[in-house]
C-alpha cells in the first residue's frame, strides 16, 4: 500500500472527493460542464499516455474519440444495442484505429509525425462525412438515448455524472499501473533517448503499437460517452479544435502527469465557460489556445516527448532572467 | 574456444568501407582492447557486433553461436552489452529506472500483465528491484537511488551507464571510451573499477583513446586504421609495431622511433 502514498495520487483522491459531492452543490448547467470536465479528463488522459509516456505528440486524437461516439451511436441507431454492448464494440474498433495508426510510425519520427497524424484525423473525419449508410454523413445520427446498462437507463444527468466519474477512477488506475511497469518503463525509455533503448533490447516498434492502441481505447471510450451525453453526434463537432484543445490540456497539466491532466482538464474546461459571461474574452480565447501551440511546436520542433517539459520551464526560466539561462550539457 | 570471433567483417556505406575484412578473436576472462585513430571505425565494428548495422561480410561468433545480423534485442539476450561514447542515460527517469531498463529483457511479464496488478508482476517487480540493489552497490551509486540521472555528476553517470549494461548480465561488455572527458584521478579509479569486471563478465571489449589506460588494463589490444586491422597483439607488442606508430604519428614519427 506504501508505494501508491504519493503527493500525485493523494492529489487525486482528493480531485475525484471533491467531484463526488458537487452534484450536491451545483445547477443542471454547472453539471453538465463538470461531466464535459470528465470526458475531456478521460481523452487528455489517454493523449498523455502517447505524448508524456510515449514521447509521441498526436495533432489529431480526435480521430479516435470521433470513431468511439460514432460506433456506439451507429450501433444504437442500426441495431438498437445498449451501452454495454456497444462499449466491447468501441473498444476493438477504436483498438484497431489506433493499431493502424501505429503502422506508420515505425518509420517516422519529429515532425512528420504531425503531418501523419494530423491527416488520419482528416482521413477518419472525411470517411464518416461519406459513409451515408453506415454514419449517415452530414446529418449525424440523432436522438441517441442516455447510457443504458443491462436495459437499465440511466433516468437523469447526476447518474451519467457519477457513471463518467467511475471511468476516470479506472482510467487513472490503469495508467498509473501501466506507467509503472515493465511496459511503461520502456516507453519512457524509448521516448528519452531511443537509440538506447534499443541498446537495452527493447523492440521499439511493438511498443509504439501497443501505446497507440491503448490511447486510441481511452480516447475512443470518452467520445463514446460524449454521443450519449449531446444524444447527438455530426461529423462538424469533432474538428481539430478538439485535438488542440486536449493537447493544450495534457500541456498544461505537465507532460507524463496525469494528475496534472486532471487539473488541466477542470481548468480548461470551466474557465471557457466561466469566460461566456464576457463575450470578448470568449471570443478570442482560441489566441491563447493558439499561443501555447504556436509555443510547443517551436520548442518541439524536432524532438517529441518529454525534451518538451524542460524546455517549456526552459522557456520560461529564460523569459524571467535572461542571463542566467546556461544550456545544461 | 574463444569468447567472441570475429571473421572478416566488412561493411561499406556506399563506395567507403568503414570495417574492412576484419579479424579477431577474444578470450575468457580478458581484457581485449580496440584502439585506432579517429575515423578507424571503431565504433562502427560495436554496432556491427550489437545489431545495429549489418555486416555485408562476415561472421560474428559469440560463445560458439553464431549472431550475424542479430536484431539489437536478440543480441542483448544472446550476452552482449554497450555503452555509449556519448553517454546516452534515459534523461527523465530516475537511476534506479535506468538499472530496470537494463534489465528489462531478464523481467518476465508481458505487456498485457503489465497493465494491472497480479503474482507474477508483484514477484517479478520485487526480484528486479533487489538486483538493482545490488547492481548500484556494485557501481557505488546507491544513495543516488532516486535522483534523476543526468542530475548526476559526469564521473557518476559513466558509472550509471555501465551499471545499466551489468545488469543486462551479458558475457561480453562493450564499453565505448569509457575514460572520455575524464580527469587523470577519475581515470586511474575508472582502470581500476573496469578491471574489477572481470569478476562480473567473461570478457571486456574496450574502445579507448587514452594509451595510458589501454596499456594498463588491456591483456591483447587489436589496433584498426582506415577499418582494416593493421596489428594485434600484446601491449608490449603493438607499442613497438611500427605500423602502429606509423598510423599514430605519421611516417616521420617512424624514423624517429627507429632512430631514437
Amino acid at each position: 500500500m506504501k508505494k501508491y502514498l504519493n503527493s500525485k495520487n493523494i492529489l487525486f483522491v482528493l480531485i475525484i472527493a471533491g467531484m463526488a459531492v458537487a452534484p450536491f452543490i451545483t445547477d443542471a448547467y454547472q453539471l453538465r460542464v463538470l461531466i464535459s470536465c470528465e470526458l475531456n479528463m478521460i481523452f487528455a488522459m489517454s493523449l498523455n499516455l502517447l505524448m508524456g509516456i510515449g514521447g509521441t505528440v498526436s495533432f489529431g486524437h480526435v480521430a479516435f474519440y470521433e470513431i468511439g461516439a460514432y460506433t456506439t451511436a451507429s450501433l444504437w441507431y442500426h441495431f438498437g444495442w445498449d451501452y454495454s454492448t456497444n462499449f466491447i464494440f468501441v473498444i476493438l474498433i477504436t483498438g484497431l484505429a489506433g493499431l493502424l495508426l501505429a503502422l506508420p510510425m515505425s518509420r517516422i519520427t519529429g515532425r512528420y509525425v504531425t503531418i501523419i497524424t494530423l491527416s488520419f484525423a482528416e482521413i477518419v473525419s472525411l470517411i464518416i462525412k461519406n459513409w451515408d449508410p453506415v454514419t449517415l454523413g452530414q446529418m449525424g445520427i440523432v436522438g441517441i438515448p442516455s447510457i443504458t446498462l443491462f436495459g437499465m437507463r440511466f433516468k437523469n444527468k447526476i447518474q451519467f455524472f457519477y457513471f463518467a466519474l467511475i471511468f476516470v477512477i479506472v482510467t487513472y488506475i490503469l495508467m498509473y499501473w501501466l506507467v509503472n511497469s515493465k511496459l511503461g518503463r520502456n516507453l519512457q525509455a524509448m521516448r528519452d533517448d531511443s537509440i538506447a533503448a534499443e541498446a537495452m533490447g527493447i523492440k521499439l516498434f511493438p511498443n509504439k503499437v501497443i501505446v497507440f492502441t491503448i490511447s486510441a481505447i481511452f480516447a475512443g471510450i470518452a467520445g463514446s460517452l460524449y454521443a450519449h451525453l449531446m444524444t447527438y453526434v455530426e461529423p462538424a463537432t469533432f474538428n481539430a479544435n478538439l485535438s488542440f484543445n486536449c493537447i493544450s490540456i495534457v500541456v498544461v497539466g505537465g507532460l507524463g502527469n496525469f494528475t496534472g491532466t486532471l487539473i488541466g482538464a477542470l481548468f480548461l474546461t470551466i474557465l471557457p465557460e466561466y469566460l461566456r459571461k464576457f463575450e470578448f474574452l470568449f471570443k478570442y480565447r482560441m489566441i491563447a489556445y493558439g499561443m501555447v501551440l504556436v509555443i510547443v511546436m517551436w520548442l518541439n520542433h524536432s524532438i517529441p516527448g518529454l525534451k518538451l517539459k524542460q524546455s517549456i520551464t526552459g522557456f520560461f526560466r529564460k523569459l524571467l532572467h535572461k542571463e542566467t539561462a546556461v544550456e545544461e550539457v | 574456444m574463444s569468447l567472441l570471433e570475429v571473421k572478416d567483417l566488412t561493411i561499406r556505406f556506399g563506395g567507403l568501407v568503414a570495417v574492412d575484412d576484419l579479424s579477431f578473436t577474444m578470450e575468457e576472462g580478458q581484457v581485449t582492447s580496440l584502439i585506432g585513430p579517429n575515423g578507424a571505425g571503431k565504433t562502427t565494428v560495436i554496432n556491427l557486433l550489437t545489431g545495429f548495422y549489418t555486416p555485408n561480410e562476415g561472421k560474428v561468433i559469440l560463445d560458439g553461436e553464431d549472431i550475424t545480423g542479430n536484431s539489437t534485442d536478440s543480441v542483448v539476450e544472446k550476452g552482449l552489452s554497450r555503452t555509449f561514447q556519448n553517454i546516452r542515460l534515459f534523461s527523465n527517469m530516475t537511476v534506479e529506472e535506468n538499472i530496470l531498463i537494463g534489465m528489462q529483457h531478464r523481467i518476465n511479464y508481458g505487456a498485457f500483465l503489465s497493465m494491472f496488478p497480479n503474482p507474477k508482476k508483484n514477484s517479478e517487480e520485487r526480484r528486479a528491484l533487489e538486483e538493482t540493489t545490488k547492481i548500484l552497490e556494485r557501481v557505488d551509486l546507491s544513495e543516488y537511488r532516486y535522483d534523476r540521472s543526468t542530475s548526476l555528476p559526469y564521473g557518476k553517470q559513466r558509472k550509471l551507464e555501465i551499471g545499466r549494461a551489468l545488469v543486462a548480465k551479458p558475457k561480453i561488455l562493450l564499453l565505448d571510451e569509457p575514460a572520455a572527458g575524464m580527469n587523470p584521478v577519475e581515470k586511474k579509479e575508472l582502470s581500476i573499477f573496469i578491471k574489477s569486471l572481470l569478476n562480473d563478465v567473461r570478457g571486456i571489449l574496450l574502445i579507448e583513446h587514452d594509451m595510458k589506460l589501454v596499456m594498463d588494463i588491456s591483456d591483447k589490444i587489436v589496433v584498426l586504421n582506415h577499418g582494416a586491422k593493421i596489428c594485434e597483439g600484446k601491449p608490449e607488442e603493438v607499442q613497438r609495431n611500427p605500423e602502429v606508430i606509423e598510423a599514430y604519428l605519421g611516417r616521420k614519427g617512424v624514423h624517429q622511433n627507429v632512430e631514437g
